[in-house]
């Protein structure tokens, strides 16, 4: 039987998901905009690490459970990087490293989501006997 | 799709990019240009960069404060021709000198390095977020 927690990380992985593409907008936005004059880098304002903490710590009792934040409540802020002349504050290097990084925990996230689908996979064909 | 969404954004960088590229290769094409169709020398051009969202169904998917890039518009550069003496040529006038583009082929090599470095980055991101679809397709398998 899938316990409640089961369900409640698929539903967390799914909002991290969703949280991790859209954060991917807001920077592939930066890299297009690198040199539209008076245009300031944005992000989301939300920790990966700190929902990925609360998601796979390991609770002893049912009353245990860490509460999530809300994604879909992140807001944009504007990167405090250095400002060009031309009032531009995209700073390439950051954007793709961030980029890069985002996008590792996508993949992350991914590999996660997947190998609980096989766990399931794998007790519903009866240990691979089915 | 956020994903696709993202790819849109870059894509709409790739496509300001060239514009910008393409203009200034045709300002280093006529760096010596004295003829043109309005009469007189070529007048060096550049573009202006500017957000844009998306203007078909795709708006919807967009995050608010998340926007894509476009060339507004294509100026012409106001600063003075160059003239130089030459009196041997056909274009010269009275007094030996002949007005040749304001077109400064330094500047437009940087701006060509430049549009090729933002370019490149754009497509580094899209094949970041091509292998994430991919992998997201696989998802289960």
């Amino acid at each position: 039987m899938i316990q409640p927690s089961e369900d409640r990380v698929f539903r967390a992985l799914e909002d991290l998901l969703s949280w991790t593409s859209r954060r991917q907008q807001a920077l592939a936005a930066n890299v297009a905009n690198q040199d539209t004059p008076g245009y300031r880098a944005k992000d989301y304002s939300f920790s990966f690490k700190e929902q990925l903490d609360s998601l796979t710590m390991t609770t002893t009792s049912e009353k245990h459970m860490m509460p999530l934040k809300d994604t879909s409540k992140a807001q944009l802020y504007e990167v405090g990087t250095k400002e060009k002349p031309n009032g531009n504050t995209v700073d390439l290097e950051r954007e793709m490293s961030e980029i890069t990084k985002n996008g590792l925990q996508y993949i992350t996230l991914i590999q996660y989501l997947s190998q609980k689908i096989k766990t399931m996979r794998y007790a519903i064909t009866e240990g691979g006997k089915g | 799709m956020n994903l696709f969404t993202a790819l849109d954004v870059n894509s709409s960088g790739l496509t300001a990019q060239r514009k910008r590229a393409e203009i200034a290769s045709s300002n280093l094409a006529n760096a010596q240009t004295t003829r043109t169709p309005e009469g007189g020398p070529y007048r060096r051009k550049d573009v202006i960069f500017q957000t844009a969202g998306f203007a078909d169904s795709l708006a919807t998917a967009l995050e608010p404060g998340v926007e894509g890039v476009k060339v507004s518009d294509v100026v012409e550069d106001p600063r003075p021709f160059d003239r130089r003496f030459e009196p041997g040529h056909p274009d010269a006038d009275a007094d030996g000198y002949v007005t040749y583009p304001n077109v400064n082929v330094m500047e437009e090599m940087a701006s060509l390095v430049e549009a090729s470095e933002s370019y490149q980055a754009n497509i580094g991101a899209i094949s970041i977020l091509k292998t994430m679809i991919n992998r997201t397709l696989d998802l289960g398998k």
